[in-house]
């Protein structure tokens, strides 16, 4: 059990990531990020490319995979969907663009990196030990990286000027405009941070398991099901939901045969939110 | 609108007959015998017919991704059925649409509660979830591997009378035939519905479903008859693809068509209940036409879907109708 | 016709009404009034049942409808307004009254999709007593604007019609005068004087004082969730409490 929980906790923290990252997306611009999951992706690439092919260490592929998908994002959010946000009658159009990129991205992928499955060497050597559980060292590692950077986020958002706001645009984006913050380079720095989390979670995460170019689909359903959980717009929720879907899919594989854990995880979800449609900290919205 | 009296629905219906006719004489002698256009047209049809089924969610103010998930449903339906229980294909094909309806009340009483962005994610999981049912549970869909093989339909009688002869192997033109009337009575009858006293509840359940039960209208019950409805028509297109194929797989159906199907309305247009057929024929047509460009035929397809929206955010037919109503203000002035 | 007794409700900890009992009868204009938050909105959804009690019950016409869900309700007789711009968006005048039938279509969901001739019948009487709701509310030149439309002062008109098509017994009115003008404040009371003729019994709430005053046969306020009195206008008027809930409610608003 202790071995399923430290799994758990591995995939946990990198889960945390990404709802994070789609978490704070939601929060100020409204939209459901479906793309996230190709950016997620095309993180895990970005280090395999800097790791393995330019012969970088791979701290600064992580970095790279912030930078490159943060980018990304910010590209994203000023050519895309600001846009379309600022014409649009119905909040269908901005998650049907979404998936869009979604579909562009991954098909982009396709190209670019191939077909093939991706992987780096091993971050760290050894077993690391604890209440008899064992884990490669290599995992220890990527639980303190992912722990550290949720860390640092959270005292971005709570502490630093940016941070405060980037919450002030969530609550009320008219407010924050008076104020005389420039809303623009806000939001599409927020959207970048959103992304740039995503591409992080897949830059740690190809030190665990490889990355393929079909991998984001999976990651954005995932996502959705940790912001169903945890509450969509709050970032606690969304910490919560990451930790909690870690412990649901460690347990079901542990217990369950292959495609049962997320069949049987979906059962639960859709059941949990018949009770509490809004997740676990979310704020009631329509 | 809701006033319907018969003249005034018996002149459209006329003239969809009219244009069925042609449709069904005319895509035969222009494709010139090629199975690849009727292939295409055949596929197109069935599309269309299965996304009407999500244009109705939309209706109702809902963002639809269970589509493909019920698709599936109604595909392994039809499957199950004429392979393992030797039903005719001709019982199969409702009862896949009936399952696939009955499932999604089940699933849609407690679900509909949800709006916005959760719908939208937890229709996208239960099509998930279809997919991973029937990895799930080889005994009865063969898992990955499939069902493959599956019989062609065979002939339909009634009383001794032939209706329907057997479908021959190789033969493009029966199923062209199958879903074009697939195709046209799905169009038909989300017309009458749209035109009719459900179809204006529908809109105003999207609009505000509060102010709808202030009013007396059982908003729960309407809004799982019109998912049951779209449920219906995914599980028949479902069944449909099932037998055109002659087999299914878990990935017969996945996320990325709900995305499809979702697209195809919204291109078409969300407010027009023939939307979802215009834009299967435009989004379809144009990822043939891309065809020649291989490996970059989905790029290029998703590059010119974003352009489409960043260019028309309301659709197609909403740009015709702009023109229209601009022309007619000039004509007034 | 209708007996409200020992309505409460508690949110998390907080009592938004507590307690709350009158009765009505048919022809009576009541209006609950009282301060910014003191709980008349959410005793009216309580008595719609878009929310359920934690303790009480509402009886209409003898049979207890507490809790049974909004359109329930409205099918027994209670139709209600809402107070902010609550309204179909994309209908027109016309098309949005013509819902308000909806509840009294006698043909099947199948039979109106196909248009049988009960579901014709249906469409035909909705569409006449559509013209008869549409002159009552003196609305008929905007039938085809569609409701997005509309000016401010005509959406609440509006919703009033679309209520009035419900054919309800009891009409709960929703702040109906809040953000209009003395001279539509006016027609409103006429308005609600027209509907209680026509045999329909309105419930108000309301912060227009004034209006309240001239319109209200019986009021009833209500402060911190328990009502503080109950009587005709004049007798509200000299009652301390009352007087004493206001201007402590002036206070606040003001900022002293």
């Amino acid at each position: 059990m202790t071995q399923v929980l430290l799994n758990a906790l591995v995939v946990g923290t990198t889960y945390a990531l990404i709802a994070l990252g789609i978490t704070i997306i939601f929060s100020i611009m409204k939209v459901v990020n479906f793309a996230h999951g190709q950016l997620y992706m095309i993180g895990g690439f970005v280090v395999y490319y800097f790791n393995v092919v330019f012969g970088l260490p791979f701290w600064f592929g992580l970095l790279m995979s912030f930078l490159i998908v943060g980018a990304l994002g910010v590209v994203m959010e000023l050519f895309l969907f600001r846009p379309v946000m600022l014409r649009v009658k119905r909040e269908e159009v901005t998650m049907l663009l979404a998936m869009g990129t979604a579909v562009f991205l991954e098909s982009l992928a396709l190209i670019v990196f191939g077909e093939k499955q991706r992987g780096v060497p091993p971050i760290a050597t050894g077993i690391f030990e604890l209440f008899g559980a064992r884990l490669p060292t290599g995992r220890v590692v990527v639980i303190f990286i992912a722990a550290a950077l949720i860390i640092a986020l959270m005292a971005f958002i709570g502490y630093t000027k940016t941070g405060r706001a980037l919450r002030a645009m969530a609550q009320d984006r008219e407010a924050t405009a008076l104020q005389g913050v420039n809303l623009k380079w806000l939001s599409a720095m927020g959207f970048g941070l959103g992304t740039g989390l995503a591409g992080l979670a897949g830059g740690l995460l190809v030190a665990i398991f490889a990355v393929h170019t079909g991998a984001g689909t999976a990651v954005s359903i995932k996502a959705f099901l940790m912001i169903m959980i945890g509450g969509a717009g709050v970032l606690s929720g969304a910490i919560l939901g990451g930790f909690v879907l870690g412990v649901l899919e460690s347990v079901g594989y542990a217990l369950l045969p292959g495609s049962m854990t997320f069949l049987v995880i979906f059962l639960i979800v859709i059941g949990f939110l018949i009770v509490r449609p809004n997740g676990i900290m979310g704020k009631p919205w329509g | 609108m809701a006033g319907g009296s018969s003249h005034s629905i018996a002149k459209p219906i006329a003239l969809g007959v009219l244009i069925a006719l042609g449709y069904f004489i005319a895509v035969p002698l222009l494709s010139g015998g090629s199975g690849y256009v009727l292939n295409v047209v055949t596929t197109m049809a069935a599309v269309s017919f299965i996304s009407f089924g999500v244009w109705l969610t939309f209706a109702i103010g809902r963002i639809n991704l269970a589509q493909a998930g019920f698709a599936l449903i109604g595909a392994y339906v039809t499957a199950i059925s004429v392979a393992h229980l030797g039903l005719s294909f001709w019982v199969a094909l409702p009862l896949s649409g009936l399952v696939a309806a009955i499932i999604g009340g089940l699933i849609g009483w407690p679900v509909l509660r949800l709006k916005g962005v959760y719908f939208a994610m937890i229709t996208l999981c239960i099509t998930e979830a279809c997919r991973l049912t029937a990895l799930s549970f080889p005994g009865i869909t063969r898992g990955a591997q499939g069902m493959v093989d599956l019989p062609l339909p065979g002939d339909l009688s009634l009383f001794g009378l032939v209706i329907i002869p057997a479908f021959e192997k190789g033969a493009r033109l029966p199923f062209f035939y199958l879903a074009g009337t697939l195709m046209m009575l799905g169009l038909l009858f989300m017309w009458l519905l749209d035109t009719s006293r459900v179809g204006a509840v529908f809109r105003s359940l999207r609009q505000n479903e509060d102010l709808a039960s202030s009013l007396g209208i059982n908003v729960a019950k309407y809004r799982v008859v019109a998912f049951m409805v779209a449920c219906f028509y995914a599980g028949v297109g479902g069944g449909f693809f099932a037998a055109l194929q002659q087999n299914v797989y878990p990935t017969s159906f996945q996320v990325i068509d709900s995305v499809y199907f979702m697209v195809y309305c919204f291109v078409g247009g969300l407010e027009f209940v023939i939307g979802p057929l215009i834009g299967a024929l435009v989004m379809m047509t144009s990822f043939e036409l891309l065809h020649e460009f291989q490996r970059y035929q989905t790029v290029i397809y998703s590059g010119l879907m974003i352009l489409c929206i960043l260019l028309m955010p309301n659709g197609i037919l909403s740009v015709v109708r702009r023109r229209s109503s601009k022309a007619k203000g000039a004509n007034n002035a | 016709m209708l007996e409200v007794s020992g309505l409460t409700k508690v949110f998390g900890g907080l009592t938004a009404v507590n307690n709350i009992s009158f009765n009505l009868s048919k022809g009576d204009i009541l209006s609950i009034i009282g301060p910014n938050g003191a709980g008349k909105s959410t005793c009216f959804k309580l008595i719609a049942s878009f929310l359920t009690p934690t303790a009480g019950t509402v009886r209409f016409n003898g049979t207890d409808i507490t809790g049974i869900g909004p359109s329930n309700v409205a099918l027994r007789g209670i139709v209600r307004t809402f107070q902010e711009n609550t309204f179909f968006q994309d209908m027109s005048v016309r098309d949005a009254i013509l819902l308000g039938h909806q509840k009294d279509c006698k043909a099947s969901l199948a039979g109106m999709i196909f248009r049988t001739p009960r579901s014709r019948q249906d469409n035909r009487e909705a569409s006449d007593y559509a013209d008869r709701v549409l002159e009552m509310m003196d609305m008929q030149h905007l039938a085809d604007t569609v409701a997005g439309a509309l000016p401010h002062g005509m959406l609440r008109r509006l919703g009033i019609a679309v209520a009035l098509a419900a054919k309800p017994q009891l009409l709960l009115l929703d702040e109906p005068f809040a953000g209009l003008n003395s001279d539509e404040t006016k027609k409103g009371v006429d308005l609600i004087r027209k509907i209680r003729d026509a045999g329909i019994t309105p419930i108000l709430v309301e912060h227009d004082m004034t209006a309240v005053m001239s319109v209200s046969e019986r009021i009833l306020v209500v402060n911190f969730g328990s009502k503080i009195a109950e009587g005709t206008p004049a007798e509200i008027q000299r009652n301390e409490k009352v007087i004493e809930a206001y201007l402590g409610a002036e206070d606040e608003e003001i900022g002293l």
